[in-house]
């Protein structure tokens, strides 16, 4: 695999007992788009924030349609908003709008 | 002492409105922020405040900038404007004349026909008299227009005029009420006492004939006292603020005040000047996408009434083309970036974001492609090959990995996080020695340009283009190919590039000209600066702004951002390229040929080999 430059990630298992829907309803409203998503990952591979640390907006996105959204909090922080992924992405979906989405409602958290 | 109790309406409202407008005002000022006072203390004497002085009178009474977008609806703007200043300093004028001293009560000149009943027998009076009727006349004709306009704004180049709420439609009601009862109460006064001009005097003479004038004069009078009394108790709740607040914001402006990234001081006098003209509303490229009432007169309605914005204040593609052309200059894309600020930078950790490892080299150019830049690999690779050829020794400093210049999460209303972005970047810029910074972005170009403020100069690749033609480091052929170029928003009207790209154009091709350039420039709806908007909304003004500068068949259409390209390109029928790769297409490579010619042996060979 790493001869096409792919890795292997992590494998992630969902904990049905752990799932929140709070957020994936919450963004679901706001930007319907998420649920186009077929999480091919060509968000991932263009991501600007990625080629630094192990930020994948696929993932986030994953995570919150999943309802594992324990630890994308302080995950999205790194995303830069710079817009790449969504002119990459085969499907529409507005990452970046989900990305602030998720920004925001973490700012209101933090109030 | 000339007095009738019909004045009181009018001496009260004049009252109220004084007590509100100095309270209003000493609190926005208060709130300018600190150093403003001094600012303003420094250049109260200076040729500023004599430019601001020209330039309220350009604008606030005769409209020129309106003038500039229809010449009948700027007409109409000034035939109210200044036609009721003159008739306010001229009446004035008029009443002191009369008196022979220039102290007299403050209400005396507005109803001055009312207490001078004598017909005026001198000259001089006689042409004051004139004089004030013919600008009754002028202002009656906007009146008339004005009306006209409420049917039919398209008599005046306006596709959409504003919907207004219906506080504003009384205070309306009321402006266009008080001339008209002007003239009434004045020509049946003069229908009695014979003391009007060419336009009162026979109107009185006629309303004479049929009605009892001496006895309907006073109540008239009385309404129109009345009326005025009450348009300027409405004032500070209407749109009609502006007629205030537009003369003290571009004093203000003058004196070098800027807004700051909160709505409060400065904001609220930009928020105030809004006259509700309407004239942004056609401007505006998601009327056919999004059609709700989200223009920026709508939003600035929204902002000053104290609602919820957050929604509206995303739903824009700060393209600036309102701004443009908004006759009061207000800086409208600052209004609603600063409307998305959220209070919410708690949980930054400077290491969320990228650093920049940091090296000291001993190129003096520095390029840097942009995440748009890096995304497109046509123009990086044609920068490489000018760059290349040019001989100028380079630093590529995104080559490997892109880095974002911050400016996305600052449109984004994320000022904390845009700055922790930008410090990055700034520090391995400086820590470089560079003394040029060329980038191909035009959204990077505006942060580094204005936001980062490094001690080098920042260049745009159309301006470095430039400068390598004009030097001779480079040579380029002229074809003969039919060019449009568009203006992409952040290089143009956000950052003033407007010449540099049409002249390396014109030396590679014949330049055509469209209708919508420059300032007018259409967005090609690939703005960053619209979060919320859908795809298909946004493939629609990709369209429209394509098929736009296809309209003459060119056989290429030029920009100046990866941007601009990568949206246009999707519906445009004649190739869309950026101008480095125009320049790279016809890079003339005679002094470079030996070398590169080795290179190409040497590379064949080793294919040989293989
Ligand atoms: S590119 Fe689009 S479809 Fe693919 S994973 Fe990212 S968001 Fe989902
Ligand atoms: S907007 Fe965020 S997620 Fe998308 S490419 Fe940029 S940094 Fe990555
Ligand atoms: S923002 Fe400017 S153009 Fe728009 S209504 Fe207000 S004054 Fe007129
Ligand atoms: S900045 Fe552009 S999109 Fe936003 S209101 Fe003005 S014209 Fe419309």
């Amino acid at each position: 695999m790493s001869e096409w430059g792919f890795t292997v990630i992590q494998t992630n298992q969902s904990d049905m007992d752990q799932m929140d829907r709070g957020l994936i309803a919450k963004i679901g409203n706001a930007e319907p788009s998420i649920f186009w998503c077929i999480g091919c990952g060509s968000c991932s591979a263009t991501c600007t924030a990625a080629q630094f640390n192990n930020f994948s907006p696929r993932r986030i996105i994953q995570a919150i349609r999943s309802g594992q959204v324990k630890d994308i909090m302080g995950e999205v922080n790194k995303c830069l908003l710079c817009g790449k992924c969504q002119l990459v992405c085969p499907r529409h979906v507005n990452t970046r709008n989900i990305l602030l989405n998720v920004k925001q409602i973490m700012g209101q958290d933090a109030i | 002492m000339r007095f009738d109790y019909f004045v009181v309406p009018f001496c009260a409202g004049f009252g109220y409105l004084i007590i509100v407008l100095l309270f209003t005002y000493g609190r926005w000022i208060n709130e300018l922020g600190e150093g403003a006072a001094l600012k303003i203390f420094k250049s109260l004497l200076t040729r500023k405040t004599l430019l601001a002085s020209r330039e309220v009178f350009q604008e606030c009474l005769v409209h020129r900038k309106v003038f500039r977008v229809n010449p009948l609806l700027g007409y109409m703007h000034m035939s109210l404007a200044l036609g009721w200043f003159l008739l306010i300093v001229i009446g004035k004028f008029e009443a002191s004349y009369f008196t022979g001293e220039f102290t007299n009560e403050f209400y005396f000149p507005i109803f001055f026909r009312f207490f001078e009943l004598s017909p005026h027998r001198t000259f001089t009076l006689q042409f004051f008299n004139a004089l004030m009727d013919f600008l009754l006349l002028f202002i009656l004709s906007g009146v008339a227009l004005a009306l006209y306009k409420r049917f039919k704004s398209s008599a005046m180049g306006m596709k959409n005029s504003t919907k207004h709420t219906s506080g504003d439609k009384w205070a309306l009601a009321l402006l266009w009420m008080i001339f008209p009862l002007r003239l009434f109460a004045e020509s049946l006064t003069a229908g009695f006492a014979g003391n009007g001009s060419f336009l009162t005097q026979p109107l009185g003479n006629l309303l004479g004939m049929i009605l009892p004038v001496r006895m309907l004069a006073t109540p008239v009078w009385w309404g129109y006292s009345i009326v005025l009394g009450g348009f300027m108790v409405a004032l500070p709740y209407s749109r009609y603020m502006h007629i205030p607040t537009e003369i003290l914001l571009i004093f203000l402006k003058n004196w070098g005040i800027k807004p700051k990234d909160s709505i409060s001081g400065m904001a609220f006098f930009e928020l105030y000047s809004c006259s509700r003209c309407g004239i942004c509303i056609d401007r505006c490229q998601l009327n056919p996408a999004i059609n709700k009432k989200n223009q920026m007169v709508y939003f600035l309605r929204e902002l000053r009434a104290g609602n919820e914005v957050t929604q509206m204040a995303h739903n824009c593609l700060l393209c600036g083309r309102c701004q443009e052309i908004c006759p009061v200059g207000i800086d409208l894309t600052n209004l609603r970036t600063i409307s998305r600020k959220q209070k919410d930078n708690a949980h930054i950790h400077s290491s969320s974001y990228p650093s920049i490892p940091m090296h000291s080299f001993s190129t003096k150019v520095l390029y840097f492609a942009g995440c748009m830049g890096s995304l497109t690999p046509g123009i990086r690779k044609s920068m490489e090959t000018i760059l290349e050829v040019s001989g100028e020794k380079y630093l590529f400093l995104d080559k490997e990995k892109s880095y974002c210049c911050g400016r996305p999460l600052k449109l984004a209303g994320r000022l904390a996080e845009a700055e922790k972005v930008s410090q990055n970047i700034k520090e391995a810029i400086v820590s470089s020695g560079a003394n040029t910074l060329v980038t191909s972005c035009p959204i990077c170009y505006k942060s580094f340009k204005d936001d980062y403020k490094c001690e080098l100069r920042v260049l745009h690749h159309s301006e470095y283009l430039l400068e390598l033609i004009q030097g001779g480091m480079i040579s380029i052929r002229s074809g003969n190919k039919r060019l449009v170029y568009h203006d992409p928003c952040e290089l143009g009207r956000k950052s003033g590039i407007y010449t540099q790209p049409r002249e390396i154009l014109t030396k590679l091709g014949s330049l055509t000209n469209v209708e919508e350039a420059y300032g007018k420039s259409l967005c090609c709806g690939g703005s960053l600066g619209h979060l919320t908007i859908s795809m298909e909304e946004r493939e629609q003004i990709q369209k429209s702004t394509a098929e736009y500068l296809n309209q003459d068949n060119p056989d290429c259409i030029a920009t100046a951002c990866p941007l601009c390209k990568k949206s246009l390109t999707k519906f445009s029928e004649s190739p869309v390229k950026d101008i480095a790769e125009l320049i790279a297409e016809n890079l003339i490579k005679s002094n470079y040929k030996d070398h590169k010619t080795k290179k190409s042996n040497l590379a064949e060979a080793v294919r040989i080999d293989t």
